[in-house]
C-alpha cells in the first residue's frame, strides 16, 4: 500500500462547544480500493470522524488531507437512509447530480445505472414511503453512487435491519465494492459485520475518541456463508471483542 | 360503517330541528325571539336573491384576504428562514399585530383607507387576523428540514436557492397546509367582525345584512344569514381538506 491515500488524517483533534472532546489524535489512511471498517462503542466520534472526512465539519486541530476534490467525487449514506418523503425513488436518486448541476440527459442515464446496480428496477417512481426499511437504504446508496465517487463513507448503514436484510446487503455491498473498485469507510456496531466485509477493521476507545488497534482481515474476496462460519472468522471476532472489552476499561492513571 | 359516519350526525340534524320545530309552535315564542326552522327557511327563499348577492360579496372579500394571507405569510417565513436578522427584527411586530384586537384597529384603518373604500379596510382587517397562523406555521416547517438531508445538500454543494426550493418548501408544505384550514376560517372571521365595525351601505356583505336584519327584527332573515355564512365556512374548509389529502395522500402521515 504504497500509493497515495485516498484520504487521510493526520493528528487531528476534535472537540465541540462545551469542552466535549469528540476525537484525540487520530492518524489514519484510506488507500484506493480498501474497504476499511470502524467499530466502537457509542460515544467514541464516530460520527464527528465520518464529519470531518467528509468535509462537513472542520477539525479543531491537525489536518485533513484528501484527494477528492470536487463535491460527487465522494459519496456518504447515513443511519437513515435520509430521503426526501414526497420525491420518487428516482428523484430521490437524481438529487447529487442536480445539486450539481449536471444536464438532464446525464442524469437520466446515471440514475438508470445506479437503479440498476442496487437492483431497484421496476420502482423508479416509487416514493420512500412505499418501500421496506432494506429497499429504501438500496435507494440511499444508489444516491451515494450515481455520481460514481471514488470513496464511499458509510455510517452504520444497515444498524436498523432485520438480519436477514443485513446480511444479504452486505453480500451485496462487497459485489459493488469489487465491481466499482471505490474506496469504502464503513462504521459499525456489529463486530460481525465489520469481519465479514472489511480488508481492514480499526477499533476505536471513547473519551477521549481514538484508534486504539487496527486488524488486518486477511480472507480474500468474493466473501459468502463460507467466510461466516470459517474458523477464522470467529478467531478476528473474539479478538476484536477483546480489544474492545480492553476499551471500554477506564484508562489507567 | 362508513355510513354511519354520515347518518350518525344527519339524523341527529333532523331531529333536532323537528324538537326546535315543535318546540316554536307549541310555546309560541314570539318569531324575533326564535323563529321556526320552516320561518327560516321561507325568510331564506324570500330574500335568496339579497342574501347570495351578499354570500358572493362576503366570500370575494374572504377569498382575497385568504390569499393574500397565504402569499404574505409564506413570503415573510422565507425571509425569517434566509435571515436570522430580518426575524428578529420582525417577528416581534408581527406577534403584535397578532395580539391587537381586530376590532379595534378597525377605526383606524377605515380613517386610513376611507369610509368610501369600507371593502378595502375589510380585506385589510381580516388580512391582519389570517396570516399570522401561515407566518408561524411556514416558520415552522421551512426549518423542519431533516438535518441528514442538509448535510446532503452540503455535501453537493447546493447552493441555499436549491435548498430552498428543492428541500424547505417541499418539507414544508404539510405545515402550509394545516395552516391554510385555519386561515382560511380567520379570513372568513376576520371579514365579518370587519365589516360589523367598518361596513356600511357600501359594503352589502352578509355580516352588514345581518345587523341590518337585526335592527329591523327580522330575525328569520339573520339566521338565514348565518347559515349562508356557516356555509361558506365549511366550503373553504372541504376544499382545503381535500387539496390536503390530495397533495400528500401518498407521502405524509398526516393524510394517510
Amino acid at each position: 500500500m504504497t500509493a497515495t491515500p485516498v484520504l487521510a488524517l493526520h493528528e487531528v483533534s476534535h472537540h465541540y462547544p462545551g469542552g466535549v472532546v469528540a476525537l484525540e489524535q487520530v492518524s489514519l489512511a484510506l488507500h484506493p480500493g480498501e474497504f476499511v471498517a470502524v467499530v466502537g462503542p457509542s460515544g467514541c466520534g464516530k460520527s464527528t470522524l465520518l464529519s470531518l472526512l467528509a468535509g462537513l465539519t472542520a477539525p479543531v486541530a491537525g489536518r485533513v488531507s484528501s484527494v477528492v476534490r470536487s463535491p460527487g467525487e465522494l459519496g456518504m449514506v447515513f443511519q437513515d437512509p435520509t430521503l426526501m418523503p414526497w420525491a420518487s425513488v428516482a428523484e430521490n436518486i437524481a438529487l447529487p447530480l442536480r445539486l450539481m448541476r449536471r444536464p438532464a440527459g446525464e442524469v437520466t442515464a446515471r440514475v438508470v445505472e445506479a437503479v440498476r446496480q442496487v437492483g431497484l428496477a421496476g420502482f423508479e417512481a416509487s416514493l420512500p414511503a412505499e418501500l421496506s426499511g432494506g429497499m429504501r437504504m438500496r435507494v440511499a446508496i444508489a444516491r451515494a453512487l450515481v455520481t460514481r465517487p471514488r470513496l464511499l463513507l458509510m455510517d452504520e448503514p444497515f444498524a436498523a435491519l432485520d438480519e436477514l436484510t443485513r446480511e444479504r446487503m452486505n453480500e451485496q455491498l462487497l459485489a459493488l465494492w469489487r465491481e466499482l473498485g471505490i474506496t469504502c469507510l464503513f462504521v459499525t456496531h456489529s463486530l460481525y459485520e465489520a469481519v465479514f466485509l472489511a480488508t481492514r477493521v480499526l477499533v476505536m476507545a471513547p473519551r477521549p475518541g481514538r484508534v486504539i488497534a487496527e486488524v488486518a482481515v486477511p480472507a480474500g474476496y468474493p466473501r459468502g456463508d463460507a467466510w461466516r462460519s470459517d474458523a477464522a472468522f470467529a478467531a478476528l471476532r473474539g479478538e476484536l471483542a477483546a480489544q474492545l472489552r480492553h476499551s471500554a476499561e477506564p484508562a489507567s492513571p | 360503517m362508513t355510513w354511519l359516519r354520515w347518518l350518525a350526525p344527519l339524523g341527529l340534524g333532523v331531529l333536532v330541528l323537528l324538537a326546535w320545530e315543535v318546540a316554536v309552535r307549541l310555546t309560541g315564542i314570539p318569531v324575533f325571539v326564535l323563529p321556526a326552522p320552516s320561518r327560516i327557511l321561507m325568510a331564506g327563499l324570500e330574500s335568496a336573491p339579497l342574501l347570495l348577492s351578499s354570500a358572493g360579496y362576503t366570500l370575494r372579500l374572504t377569498l382575497t384576504a385568504f390569499l393574500a394571507a397565504v402569499a404574505g405569510g409564506v413570503l415573510i417565513a422565507v425571509l425569517f428562514t434566509g435571515s436570522r436578522l430580518i426575524e428578529a427584527a420582525l417577528y416581534p411586530y408581527a406577534v403584535v399585530l397578532q395580539v391587537t384586537p381586530v376590532v379595534a384597529i378597525a377605526p383606524l384603518v377605515l380613517i386610513w383607507v376611507g369610509v368610501d373604500n369600507a371593502s378595502t379596510a375589510v380585506v385589510l382587517l381580516a388580512w391582519i387576523v389570517a396570516f399570522f397562523p401561515v407566518l408561524s406555521n411556514m416558520t415552522l416547517g421551512l426549518r423542519a428540514v431533516d438535518p441528514g438531508l442538509r448535510a446532503l445538500f452540503r455535501l453537493y454543494g447546493g447552493s441555499r436557492w436549491q435548498e430552498l426550493w428543492r428541500l424547505r418548501l417541499p418539507a414544508a408544505l404539510p405545515y402550509l397546509l394545516s395552516a391554510m384550514k385555519v386561515s382560511a376560517g380567520l379570513s372568513l372571521v376576520g371579514v365579518v367582525v370587519a365589516e360589523f365595525v367598518a361596513g356600511s351601505g357600501t359594503s352589502p356583505g352578509l355580516a352588514w345584512r345581518i345587523i341590518e336584519a337585526g335592527n329591523r327584527l327580522q330575525t328569520p332573515r339573520m339566521f338565514a344569514a348565518l347559515l349562508l355564512l356557516a356555509a361558506i365556512g365549511i366550503g373553504l374548509f372541504a376544499v382545503l381538506a381535500w387539496l390536503e389529502r390530495r397533495l400528500l395522500a401518498r407521502w405524509h402521515d398526516s393524510a394517510r
